[in-house]
C-alpha cells in the first residue's frame, strides 16, 4: 500500500522521506507538490492508500522563463476526499492554523479520521510529532487480524 | 547509539519499535528500517520474552507489518 504526502517544501520532503524509509519502509511513499496531481493520483489509487498527509499552502514551482501553474492548496484535496466515503486516515500538517482547522472540520464532518500536526522548530516536528502520529494513525486504522484474516 | 553497540557487537535477534503508555506496552511492531525483520514468529518470540520479564503487553498490541506493504496484522 501507499503513503501519500502533499508537501511543496524540499527540506520537509527530504526529512519526511528519511522518516518513512526508516520506520514505515514497507509502504510506498508518493510525494506531490500540486493538489491536482494529488487528486489525480488518489482518483486512481485511493483503495491502495493507507494514509495521506496534507499541507495547505503550496508555492508554485518557479522555473525562470516558464509559466508556473497554480499548485492549488491542500483544501482542494480535502474537498475531493470529503465527497467520498472515508477509507484511510488523513494527517493535516500545516502552519496555517486557520486553514488546517477548516480542512479538519470538512473531513470530520464527512466521517474521515483526521490528525492535525502543527509544525514547530524548523524540521524537528517531522521526526518528533509527524512520524509518530502517522505511525499511530496507521496502527489504529488499518489492521488485519491474523485469526480472522480479514479487515 | 547504534543497536550493534548496545548489543556488544553481536548480531541482533530481532528489531522493531513499541509504545509504552502508563506502564503498558500498547503497541509493538517489527518496524525497523535498519534491520527490516520479516518473520512474524520472531516478533511473537520477542513478546514472549518481554512478558517473561514482567512487562505488561496489552492484548492486541502486537502488530506485524508484512514486507509486501499490506496493512499491519494483529498477532496477539
Amino acid at each position: 500500500m501507499r503513503i501519500v504526502v502533499l508537501e511543496d517544501n524540499a527540506e520537509r520532503c527530504e526529512a519526511m522521506r528519511d522518516c518513512l524509509s526508516d520506520r514505515l519502509y514497507t509502504f510506498g511513499a508518493h510525494f506531490f507538490a500540486d493538489a491536482k496531481q494529488t487528486i489525480a493520483f488518489l482518483a486512481e489509487h485511493a483503495d491502495d492508500t493507507i494514509a495521506i498527509s496534507l499541507d495547505h499552502d503550496l508555492e508554485p514551482a518557479l522555473v525562470p522563463g516558464q509559466f508556473a501553474p497554480d499548485p492549488g492548496t491542500g483544501r482542494d484535496v480535502v474537498d475531493f476526499l470529503a465527497a467520498r466515503p472515508p477509507i484511510f486516515p488523513v494527517l493535516i500538517h500545516s502552519s496555517n492554523s486557520a486553514a488546517a482547522a477548516g480542512m479538519n472540520l470538512a473531513l470530520t464532518d464527512a466521517g474521515w479520521n483526521t490528525h492535525v500536526t502543527t509544525p514547530y522548530g524548523d524540521l524537528d516536528w517531522i521526526a518528533e510529532l509527524w512520524l509518530p502520529t502517522l505511525r499511530r494513525a496507521i496502527l489504529d486504522h488499518s489492521v488485519t487480524h491474523a485469526a480472522a484474516g480479514s479487515h | 547509539m547504534h543497536p550493534r553497540v548496545l548489543g556488544g557487537g553481536a548480531a541482533a535477534t530481532y528489531a522493531g519499535d513499541f509504545t509504552v503508555d502508563n506502564g503498558q506496552v500498547i503497541d509493538l511492531t517489527n518496524l525497523s528500517g535498519t534491520f527490516q525483520c520479516d518473520d512474524p514468529n520472531g516478533l511473537l518470540a520477542v513478546v514472549e520474552e518481554m512478558r517473561q520479564t514482567g512487562m505488561n503487553v496489552a492484548v492486541g498490541a502486537v502488530r506485524f507489518f508484512p514486507t509486501d506493504g499490506s496493512p499491519p496484522i494483529v498477532l496477539g
